[in-house]
Protein backbone atom coordinates (compact mmCIF):
# COMPACT_ATOMS: atom_id res chain seq x y z
CA UNK A 1 0.00 0.00 0.00
CA UNK A 2 2.76 2.31 0.36
CA UNK A 3 4.49 1.42 -2.35
CA UNK A 4 1.42 2.34 -4.40
CA UNK A 5 1.01 5.86 -2.16
CA UNK A 6 4.53 6.63 -2.79
CA UNK A 7 4.28 6.16 -6.95
CA UNK A 8 1.34 8.21 -7.21
CA UNK A 9 2.79 10.48 -5.26
CA UNK A 10 5.09 11.09 -7.55
CA UNK A 11 3.04 10.62 -10.69
CA UNK A 12 0.91 13.36 -9.79
CA UNK A 13 3.79 15.83 -8.95
CA UNK A 14 4.77 14.37 -12.17
CA UNK A 15 2.17 15.92 -13.88
CA UNK A 16 1.42 18.92 -11.79
CA UNK A 17 5.32 20.00 -12.70
CA UNK A 18 5.01 19.31 -16.24
CA UNK A 19 1.77 21.33 -16.62
CA UNK A 20 3.72 24.47 -14.47
CA UNK A 21 6.69 23.60 -16.95
CA UNK A 22 4.88 24.52 -19.43
CA UNK A 23 3.21 27.17 -18.72
CA UNK A 24 6.44 28.63 -17.45
CA UNK A 25 8.11 27.74 -20.55
CA UNK A 26 5.46 28.60 -23.09
CA UNK A 27 3.31 31.50 -21.41
CA UNK A 28 5.45 33.09 -18.66
CA UNK A 29 9.00 33.04 -20.55
CA UNK A 30 8.76 31.52 -23.86
CA UNK A 31 11.88 30.92 -26.31
CA UNK A 32 13.61 34.28 -27.31
CA UNK A 33 10.97 36.10 -29.19
CA UNK A 34 13.74 38.96 -30.05
CA UNK A 35 15.52 36.71 -32.84
CA UNK A 36 13.20 36.11 -34.82
CA UNK A 37 13.72 36.79 -38.97
CA UNK A 38 11.58 38.02 -41.65
CA UNK A 39 9.17 34.55 -42.30
CA UNK A 40 8.02 34.80 -39.15
CA UNK A 41 6.89 38.13 -39.63
CA UNK A 42 2.90 39.17 -39.69
CA UNK A 43 1.46 38.92 -43.21
CA UNK A 44 1.88 42.87 -43.85
CA UNK A 45 4.53 43.35 -42.38
CA UNK A 46 6.24 40.28 -44.24
CA UNK A 47 4.94 42.15 -47.35
CA UNK A 48 6.60 45.52 -46.99
CA UNK A 49 9.75 43.81 -46.44
CA UNK A 50 9.68 42.14 -49.42
CA UNK A 51 8.83 45.30 -51.04
CA UNK A 52 11.75 46.90 -48.87
CA UNK A 53 13.85 44.15 -50.62
CA UNK A 54 12.93 45.52 -54.06
CA UNK A 55 13.18 49.24 -53.14
CA UNK A 56 16.52 48.58 -52.21
CA UNK A 57 17.61 46.98 -54.96
CA UNK A 58 16.65 49.78 -57.53
CA UNK A 59 19.37 51.80 -55.68
CA UNK A 60 22.14 49.19 -55.41
CA UNK A 61 21.39 47.04 -57.93
CA UNK A 62 22.75 44.11 -55.68
CA UNK A 63 21.03 40.97 -57.06
CA UNK A 64 22.65 38.78 -54.77
CA UNK A 65 22.16 40.68 -51.61
CA UNK A 66 18.21 40.89 -52.61
CA UNK A 67 17.99 37.43 -53.05
CA UNK A 68 19.70 36.98 -49.56
CA UNK A 69 17.65 39.40 -48.03
CA UNK A 70 14.04 36.91 -49.28
CA UNK A 71 16.08 33.62 -47.97
CA UNK A 72 13.69 32.03 -46.12
CA UNK A 73 10.20 34.02 -47.50
CA UNK A 74 7.37 31.71 -48.68
CA UNK A 75 8.08 32.36 -52.70
CA UNK A 76 3.93 32.96 -53.30
CA UNK A 77 4.40 35.50 -50.64
CA UNK A 78 7.60 37.20 -52.35
CA UNK A 79 6.11 36.84 -56.41
CA UNK A 80 2.10 38.50 -54.95
CA UNK A 81 4.14 41.21 -53.22
CA UNK A 82 6.23 41.73 -56.17
CA UNK A 83 3.81 41.24 -58.55
CA UNK A 84 1.71 43.68 -56.56
CA UNK A 85 4.54 46.36 -56.31
CA UNK A 86 5.13 46.40 -60.27
CA UNK A 87 1.51 46.67 -61.11
CA UNK A 88 0.88 49.95 -58.34
CA UNK A 89 4.41 51.49 -60.10
CA UNK A 90 2.74 50.67 -63.79
CA UNK A 91 -0.10 52.60 -62.92
CA UNK A 92 1.72 55.35 -60.95
CA UNK A 93 3.36 56.00 -64.11
CA UNK A 94 7.06 55.22 -62.61
CA UNK A 95 9.34 55.84 -65.10
CA UNK A 96 11.53 53.25 -67.20
CA UNK A 97 14.92 53.02 -65.34
CA UNK A 98 12.72 52.14 -62.33
CA UNK A 99 10.76 49.41 -63.61
CA UNK A 100 13.15 47.93 -65.77
CA UNK A 101 15.65 46.79 -63.07
CA UNK A 102 12.07 45.54 -61.06
CA UNK A 103 10.68 43.38 -63.69
CA UNK A 104 14.19 42.33 -64.45
CA UNK A 105 14.73 41.02 -60.15
CA UNK A 106 10.85 40.02 -60.58
CA UNK A 107 10.85 37.79 -63.20
CA UNK A 108 14.52 36.08 -62.25
CA UNK A 109 12.10 35.32 -59.11
CA UNK A 110 9.59 33.59 -61.15
CA UNK A 111 7.03 36.69 -61.32
CA UNK A 112 5.04 37.06 -64.26
CA UNK A 113 2.19 40.13 -64.86
CA UNK A 114 1.37 41.96 -67.95
CA UNK A 115 3.29 45.34 -67.03
CA UNK A 116 6.84 43.43 -66.86
CA UNK A 117 6.80 42.19 -70.21
CA UNK A 118 7.15 45.45 -72.06
CA UNK A 119 10.09 46.38 -69.61
CA UNK A 120 11.74 42.59 -70.05
CA UNK A 121 11.55 42.86 -74.01
CA UNK A 122 12.29 46.80 -74.22
CA UNK A 123 16.40 46.86 -74.21
CA UNK A 124 17.18 49.72 -72.09
CA UNK A 125 18.33 53.18 -74.66
CA UNK A 126 22.16 52.97 -74.57
CA UNK A 127 24.37 53.37 -77.15
CA UNK A 128 24.27 49.35 -77.84
CA UNK A 129 21.54 49.60 -79.89
CA UNK A 130 23.10 48.68 -82.64
CA UNK A 131 23.22 45.89 -81.80
CA UNK A 132 19.55 44.97 -81.54
CA UNK A 133 18.51 42.32 -84.49
CA UNK A 134 17.02 44.83 -86.70
CA UNK A 135 17.38 43.29 -90.41
CA UNK A 136 13.96 41.87 -91.76
CA UNK A 137 13.24 40.50 -95.01
CA UNK A 138 10.43 42.76 -95.35
CA UNK A 139 11.32 45.37 -97.62
CA UNK A 140 9.41 48.10 -96.44
CA UNK A 141 9.22 49.74 -93.22
CA UNK A 142 5.89 49.55 -92.21
CA UNK A 143 4.24 52.99 -93.16
CA UNK A 144 1.42 53.92 -90.88
CA UNK A 145 -1.70 53.60 -91.46
CA UNK A 146 -3.43 56.26 -93.71
CA UNK A 147 -6.83 57.67 -93.15
CA UNK A 148 -8.91 58.89 -95.52
CA UNK A 149 -7.94 62.29 -93.97
CA UNK A 150 -5.17 63.32 -96.48
CA UNK A 151 -2.85 65.41 -92.90
CA UNK A 152 -0.39 63.29 -92.38
CA UNK A 153 -0.96 62.48 -88.16
CA UNK A 154 1.61 59.71 -88.33
CA UNK A 155 5.24 60.60 -87.80
CA UNK A 156 8.12 58.44 -88.97
CA UNK A 157 9.19 55.82 -86.44
CA UNK A 158 12.46 54.89 -85.49
CA UNK A 159 13.67 51.60 -86.50
CA UNK A 160 14.70 50.51 -83.31
CA UNK A 161 11.98 51.19 -81.33
CA UNK A 162 9.67 47.93 -80.15
CA UNK A 163 6.19 49.84 -81.02
CA UNK A 164 4.95 50.12 -84.04
CA UNK A 165 1.98 52.39 -84.96
CA UNK A 166 -0.26 49.77 -86.68
CA UNK A 167 -3.23 51.51 -87.61
CA UNK A 168 -5.07 54.95 -87.34
CA UNK A 169 -8.76 55.15 -87.34
CA UNK A 170 -11.34 58.47 -87.11
CA UNK A 171 -14.14 57.33 -85.19
CA UNK A 172 -17.27 59.02 -85.15
CA UNK A 173 -19.51 57.41 -82.85
CA UNK A 174 -18.42 59.92 -79.87
CA UNK A 175 -19.86 63.23 -79.32
CA UNK A 176 -16.68 63.80 -76.99
CA UNK A 177 -13.39 63.19 -78.77
CA UNK A 178 -10.97 60.80 -77.69
CA UNK A 179 -7.87 58.58 -78.20
CA UNK A 180 -8.57 55.76 -78.42
CA UNK A 181 -5.31 53.42 -77.82
CA UNK A 182 -5.20 49.69 -78.36
CA UNK A 183 -1.49 48.15 -77.47
CA UNK A 184 -0.76 44.79 -78.43
CA UNK A 185 2.26 42.28 -78.70
CA UNK A 186 2.88 41.25 -82.25
CA UNK A 187 2.26 37.52 -82.80
CA UNK A 188 4.75 35.25 -82.60
CA UNK A 189 4.34 33.39 -85.82
CA UNK A 190 2.98 34.16 -89.21
CA UNK A 191 -0.76 33.21 -88.74
CA UNK A 192 -1.17 33.80 -85.20
CA UNK A 193 -3.48 36.96 -83.60
CA UNK A 194 -1.80 39.54 -81.98
CA UNK A 195 -1.98 39.89 -78.15
CA UNK A 196 -3.67 42.83 -76.12
CA UNK A 197 -1.41 44.15 -73.65
CA UNK A 198 -2.16 45.36 -70.22
CA UNK A 199 -0.53 47.30 -68.01
CA UNK A 200 1.11 49.63 -70.44
CA UNK A 201 2.06 52.93 -69.85
CA UNK A 202 1.04 55.43 -72.05
CA UNK A 203 1.04 59.44 -72.46
CA UNK A 204 -0.36 62.10 -73.92
CA UNK A 205 1.82 65.20 -74.17
CA UNK A 206 0.68 68.68 -75.67
CA UNK A 207 2.21 72.35 -75.32
CA UNK A 208 2.02 73.20 -71.80
CA UNK A 209 0.41 69.25 -70.50
CA UNK A 210 0.34 66.02 -70.42
CA UNK A 211 -1.88 63.21 -69.31
CA UNK A 212 -1.01 59.80 -68.76
CA UNK A 213 -2.59 56.23 -68.62
CA UNK A 214 -2.43 52.57 -68.54
CA UNK A 215 -3.90 50.05 -70.68
CA UNK A 216 -6.11 47.28 -69.36
CA UNK A 217 -8.42 49.48 -66.83
CA UNK A 218 -11.19 48.70 -68.77
CA UNK A 219 -11.31 45.27 -70.54
CA UNK A 220 -14.88 45.22 -71.14
CA UNK A 221 -13.26 46.71 -74.27
CA UNK A 222 -10.25 45.40 -74.61
CA UNK A 223 -7.48 44.08 -72.44
CA UNK A 224 -5.23 46.57 -73.89
CA UNK A 225 -7.22 49.36 -74.60
CA UNK A 226 -6.83 53.04 -73.03
CA UNK A 227 -8.38 56.75 -74.09
CA UNK A 228 -7.72 60.11 -73.30
CA UNK A 229 -10.46 62.60 -74.01
CA UNK A 230 -9.08 65.37 -76.42
CA UNK A 231 -9.41 69.24 -77.02
CA UNK A 232 -10.03 70.51 -80.60
CA UNK A 233 -7.47 72.96 -81.78
CA UNK A 234 -4.50 71.08 -79.60
CA UNK A 235 -2.11 69.26 -81.22
CA UNK A 236 -1.26 66.09 -79.12
CA UNK A 237 1.74 63.85 -78.83
CA UNK A 238 1.73 60.16 -77.63
CA UNK A 239 3.95 58.13 -76.30
CA UNK A 240 4.58 54.72 -74.90
CA UNK A 241 6.46 54.18 -71.31
CA UNK A 242 8.33 57.74 -71.26
CA UNK A 243 6.85 61.07 -72.30
CA UNK A 244 10.21 61.82 -73.64
CA UNK A 245 9.81 59.84 -77.31
CA UNK A 246 6.89 60.26 -79.07
CA UNK A 247 4.85 57.48 -81.53
CA UNK A 248 2.42 60.19 -82.95
CA UNK A 249 2.80 63.87 -82.94
CA UNK A 250 0.40 66.50 -84.25
CA UNK A 251 -2.12 64.43 -83.52
CA UNK A 252 -5.29 66.46 -83.27
CA UNK A 253 -9.24 66.66 -83.20
CA UNK A 254 -10.56 66.79 -87.43
CA UNK A 255 -14.98 67.38 -87.67
CA UNK A 256 -16.00 64.16 -89.01
CA UNK A 257 -17.74 64.17 -92.77
CA UNK A 258 -20.86 63.45 -91.96
CA UNK A 259 -22.72 65.18 -88.77
CA UNK A 260 -21.30 67.89 -86.52
CA UNK A 261 -19.61 65.48 -84.57
CA UNK A 262 -15.78 65.92 -84.08
CA UNK A 263 -14.32 62.61 -84.51
CA UNK A 264 -11.74 60.75 -81.96
CA UNK A 265 -8.97 58.43 -83.27
CA UNK A 266 -8.59 54.99 -82.63
CA UNK A 267 -4.86 54.35 -82.44
CA UNK A 268 -3.63 50.82 -82.83
CA UNK A 269 0.19 49.92 -81.22
CA UNK A 270 1.82 46.55 -81.62
CA UNK A 271 4.94 45.76 -79.56
CA UNK A 272 7.56 43.52 -80.62
CA UNK A 273 9.05 42.50 -84.37
CA UNK A 274 5.50 40.70 -86.24
CA UNK A 275 6.86 37.87 -88.41
CA UNK A 276 5.05 39.48 -91.28
CA UNK A 277 4.27 42.69 -92.08
CA UNK A 278 0.88 43.76 -91.43
CA UNK A 279 -1.07 46.77 -91.83
CA UNK A 280 -4.62 47.65 -91.07
CA UNK A 281 -5.93 50.29 -93.30
CA UNK A 282 -7.68 53.58 -91.79
CA UNK A 283 -11.08 53.71 -92.64
CA UNK A 284 -13.70 56.70 -91.90
CA UNK B 1 2.76 10.43 5.09
CA UNK B 2 6.46 11.44 5.56
CA UNK B 3 7.52 9.01 2.64
CA UNK B 4 5.10 10.19 -0.25
CA UNK B 5 6.28 14.12 0.04
CA UNK B 6 9.96 13.91 -1.10
CA UNK B 7 8.21 11.23 -3.48
CA UNK B 8 5.65 13.95 -4.58
CA UNK B 9 8.56 16.64 -4.82
CA UNK B 10 10.46 14.56 -6.86
CA UNK B 11 7.56 13.62 -9.15
CA UNK B 12 7.27 17.26 -9.62
CA UNK B 13 10.69 18.66 -10.08
CA UNK B 14 11.17 15.72 -12.77
CA UNK B 15 7.79 17.20 -13.93
CA UNK B 16 9.23 20.78 -14.37
CA UNK B 17 11.87 19.60 -15.66
CA UNK B 18 10.21 17.59 -18.50
CA UNK B 19 8.05 20.36 -18.86
CA UNK B 20 10.84 22.79 -19.20
CA UNK B 21 12.23 20.45 -21.76
CA UNK B 22 9.12 20.02 -24.16
CA UNK B 23 8.31 23.86 -23.79
CA UNK B 24 11.78 25.20 -24.61
CA UNK B 25 13.94 22.67 -26.73
CA UNK B 26 11.59 20.13 -27.83
CA UNK B 27 8.55 21.91 -29.40
CA UNK B 28 9.04 25.63 -28.36
CA UNK B 29 6.58 28.67 -28.90
CA UNK B 30 7.03 29.49 -32.52
CA UNK B 31 6.02 33.18 -33.21
CA UNK B 32 4.34 33.63 -36.43
CA UNK B 33 2.98 37.35 -36.30
CA UNK B 34 5.76 39.33 -34.84
CA UNK B 35 7.14 42.28 -35.83
CA UNK B 36 10.45 44.33 -37.00
CA UNK B 37 11.29 45.21 -33.47
CA UNK B 38 11.69 41.62 -32.95
CA UNK B 39 13.33 40.80 -35.68
CA UNK B 40 17.23 39.70 -35.10
CA UNK B 41 19.83 41.91 -35.24
CA UNK B 42 21.12 41.84 -38.23
CA UNK B 43 17.74 41.26 -39.96
CA UNK B 44 17.02 44.88 -38.07
CA UNK B 45 20.30 46.06 -39.67
CA UNK B 46 19.09 45.24 -42.91
CA UNK B 47 15.59 46.59 -42.68
CA UNK B 48 17.04 50.12 -41.67
CA UNK B 49 19.13 50.30 -44.81
CA UNK B 50 16.04 49.34 -46.64
CA UNK B 51 13.88 51.81 -45.13
CA UNK B 52 16.36 54.21 -46.63
CA UNK B 53 16.70 52.64 -49.83
CA UNK B 54 12.71 52.63 -50.21
CA UNK B 55 12.63 56.48 -48.96
CA UNK B 56 15.54 57.22 -51.87
CA UNK B 57 13.22 55.46 -54.58
CA UNK B 58 9.61 57.23 -53.10
CA UNK B 59 10.52 60.05 -51.50
CA UNK B 60 8.24 59.14 -48.88
CA UNK B 61 8.90 60.76 -45.30
CA UNK B 62 6.26 60.01 -43.29
CA UNK B 63 6.19 56.00 -44.42
CA UNK B 64 9.80 56.13 -43.47
CA UNK B 65 8.85 57.31 -40.62
CA UNK B 66 6.27 55.27 -39.90
CA UNK B 67 8.50 51.80 -40.72
CA UNK B 68 11.12 53.25 -38.38
CA UNK B 69 8.86 53.59 -35.69
CA UNK B 70 8.33 49.84 -35.79
CA UNK B 71 11.95 49.64 -34.40
CA UNK B 72 12.12 52.68 -32.01
CA UNK B 73 8.71 54.50 -31.37
CA UNK B 74 10.37 57.12 -29.09
CA UNK B 75 13.06 57.91 -31.95
CA UNK B 76 12.35 56.60 -34.92
CA UNK B 77 15.83 58.32 -36.51
CA UNK B 78 18.02 56.86 -34.11
CA UNK B 79 18.14 53.46 -35.99
CA UNK B 80 19.26 55.17 -39.11
CA UNK B 81 21.48 57.96 -37.15
CA UNK B 82 22.96 55.25 -35.15
CA UNK B 83 23.39 52.82 -38.46
CA UNK B 84 24.80 55.63 -40.24
CA UNK B 85 27.60 56.33 -37.70
CA UNK B 86 28.76 52.69 -37.43
CA UNK B 87 28.98 51.91 -41.20
CA UNK B 88 31.18 55.37 -41.80
CA UNK B 89 33.15 54.32 -38.53
CA UNK B 90 33.78 51.07 -40.47
CA UNK B 91 34.18 51.94 -44.00
CA UNK B 92 30.35 50.20 -45.23
CA UNK B 93 29.24 50.22 -48.90
CA UNK B 94 29.21 54.06 -50.07
CA UNK B 95 25.75 53.53 -51.55
CA UNK B 96 24.65 52.44 -47.91
CA UNK B 97 25.31 55.42 -46.44
CA UNK B 98 24.55 57.66 -48.68
CA UNK B 99 21.22 56.49 -48.62
CA UNK B 100 21.01 56.28 -44.88
CA UNK B 101 22.47 60.00 -44.24
CA UNK B 102 20.22 61.32 -46.86
CA UNK B 103 16.94 60.13 -44.80
CA UNK B 104 18.83 60.97 -41.59
CA UNK B 105 18.88 64.43 -42.79
CA UNK B 106 15.46 64.34 -44.10
CA UNK B 107 14.79 63.65 -40.24
CA UNK B 108 16.85 66.16 -39.19
CA UNK B 109 19.12 63.86 -37.23
CA UNK B 110 22.62 64.49 -38.71
CA UNK B 111 25.79 64.13 -37.23
CA UNK B 112 29.10 65.61 -38.19
CA UNK B 113 30.16 62.34 -38.64
CA UNK B 114 27.75 62.30 -41.57
CA UNK B 115 28.59 65.78 -43.57
CA UNK B 116 31.00 64.58 -46.16
CA UNK B 117 27.68 62.53 -47.10
CA UNK B 118 25.46 65.05 -47.40
CA UNK B 119 24.20 66.98 -50.62
CA UNK B 120 25.02 63.61 -52.74
CA UNK B 121 22.96 61.41 -54.91
CA UNK B 122 23.25 58.28 -53.18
Amino acid sequence: MNHRAGFLAFAGGAVLGLVLGLIYAWLIDPVDLYNTTPDLLRSDYRHDWIRLVAMAYLVDGDLERAEHRLEGLPQEDVQAALAALIESYAVEGRPAEVMRPLSQLASRLGVRTAAMAIYLNTPPPSPTLETTPTPQPSPTPPPPTPTATPTPFISPLPPLLPYRVISQTQVCTTTLPQLQVLVRAAPEEEGDEPTPLPGVVLWLTWPGGADRAVTGLRPEIDPGYADFTLEPGVPYALSVDEPAAPLLSDLTVQPCQEGNLMGSWRIVIEIGQPPTTENEEGEQ
Amino acid sequence: MRRVLPLALAGLAVGIALGLLVGWVLWPVRYTNTAPAQLRQDYRTEYVLMVAAAYHVEGDLEAARARLALLDPEQPARPVRELAETLIAEGGRETDIRTLVHLAEAMGATTPSMLPYLGGTP
